[in-house]
């Protein structure tokens, strides 16, 4: 229950790098704003980090949703996509995405498959 | 004191040490309890992998029976109509029964094709080191491996759900990055302004395309 936002209903969801998302960042479906990231924490015993959503309660979503972090044009803000899913399962409010795509380490990446041979 | 905290330092940091020993000397080829996932998806990739090793397929015309011979070891610990149904997501739906089922027969095909050809011509005798397993819901969990390359390990999870008592590979996750979720985005695009049975032929050209 949140005393202060009952147009909303609280997820949540567990990436492995969610490096650059902040609490307030957009979520959205189709490109459409459809909630917020209320939270972020470390997860001690998945060795993840716990991400605390707020989705509008009009949109309602199935388990296999999947969500991927994405960042606005090539330098800009952090923000959260989801896929719909296909399954009828939906989730409830409180509920976990398990489907997640973590963010994508640019830097890391150049680093490991560019100079990485020695 | 001080020679007592160092001494405590020391203790200590021995004992930290001794599990990594013991994983060190039997855990990495022993298939322990509690790896059930593990060891369900292990045995295709392990016996996929002595294919791509076998010198016998080494000539250049044997390329498509070792794709083949792979296919048909590794493809076994997929479902494969779960990774279509999650692919097309709620486009399933709009496929008849008979679509559906063509659908999963076309699609895993073109998995197959496109991927292992792939890892034929980039294997350089790299191996897989599994890397342990974690239930992320009821019945769905996630085996991480790891590829053993020269200029680095390549990270693999094998996203994994309990179907009638087995579990069976529904998602690749390579460095983070979902297989299901490429496709997912790809045929919301097409189908929003296709109809079924022109993306069962799409891949279907894919396949006569790379064969």
């Amino acid at each position: 229950m949140d005393l202060f936002d009952s147009n909303t209903y609280p997820l949540q969801a567990r990436f492995q790098s969610v490096s650059g998302l902040k609490p307030g960042a957009r979520i959205e479906m189709s490109g459409v704003k459809i909630g917020s990231v209320e939270a972020i924490s470390y997860d001690t015993e998945r060795y993840a980090a716990l991400v605390q959503l707020r989705i509008n309660n009009k949109i309602s979503l199935s388990e296999d949703v999947i969500a991927s972090i994405r960042t606005a044009g090539l330098i800009g803000e952090k923000y959260i996509k989801l896929e719909a899913g296909g399954s009828d399962v939906q989730l409830k409010p409180g509920g976990t995405i398990v489907e997640t795509e973590s963010a994508l380490d640019i830097e890391e990446l150049i680093s490991k498959y560019m100079f990485g041979k020695v | 004191m001080k020679t007592h905290f160092a001494n405590r330092f020391r203790k200590s940091i021995s004992i930290l040490f001794l599990p990594l020993l013991i994983i060190a000397a039997f855990g990495i080829n022993t298939p322990a309890r509690g790896q059930e996932m593990t060891n369900a998806i292990r045995k295709a990739l392990d016996e996929g992998l002595k294919v791509l090793q076998d010198p016998q397929y080494a000539g250049a015309d044997q390329k498509v029976a070792q794709r083949k011979a792979m296919w048909s070891i590794v493809g076994g610990a997929f479902d494969f109509e779960d990774v279509s149904k999650m692919a097309l997501a709620k486009n399933w739906r709009l496929f008849s029964a008979a679509e559906q089922k063509q659908f999963v027969a076309v699609f895993s095909e073109l998995l197959g094709q496109t991927y292992i050809e792939k890892i034929q011509a980039e294997y350089n005798s790299e191996t897989i080191a599994y890397a342990g397993e974690e239930m992320v819901a009821e019945k769905r969990g996630v085996v991480k491996t790891a590829i053993q390359r020269s200029n680095g390990p390549i990270p693999v999870d094998y996203k994994v759900r309990k179907r009638d008592n087995q579990w069976k590979i529904y998602d690749v996750m390579v460095e983070g990055v979902s297989l299901v979720k490429n496709y997912r985005t790809q045929f919301q695009k097409f189908l929003f302004n296709h109809k079924p049975a022109e993306l069962i032929d799409t891949l279907k050209a894919k396949i006569e395309e790379g064969a």
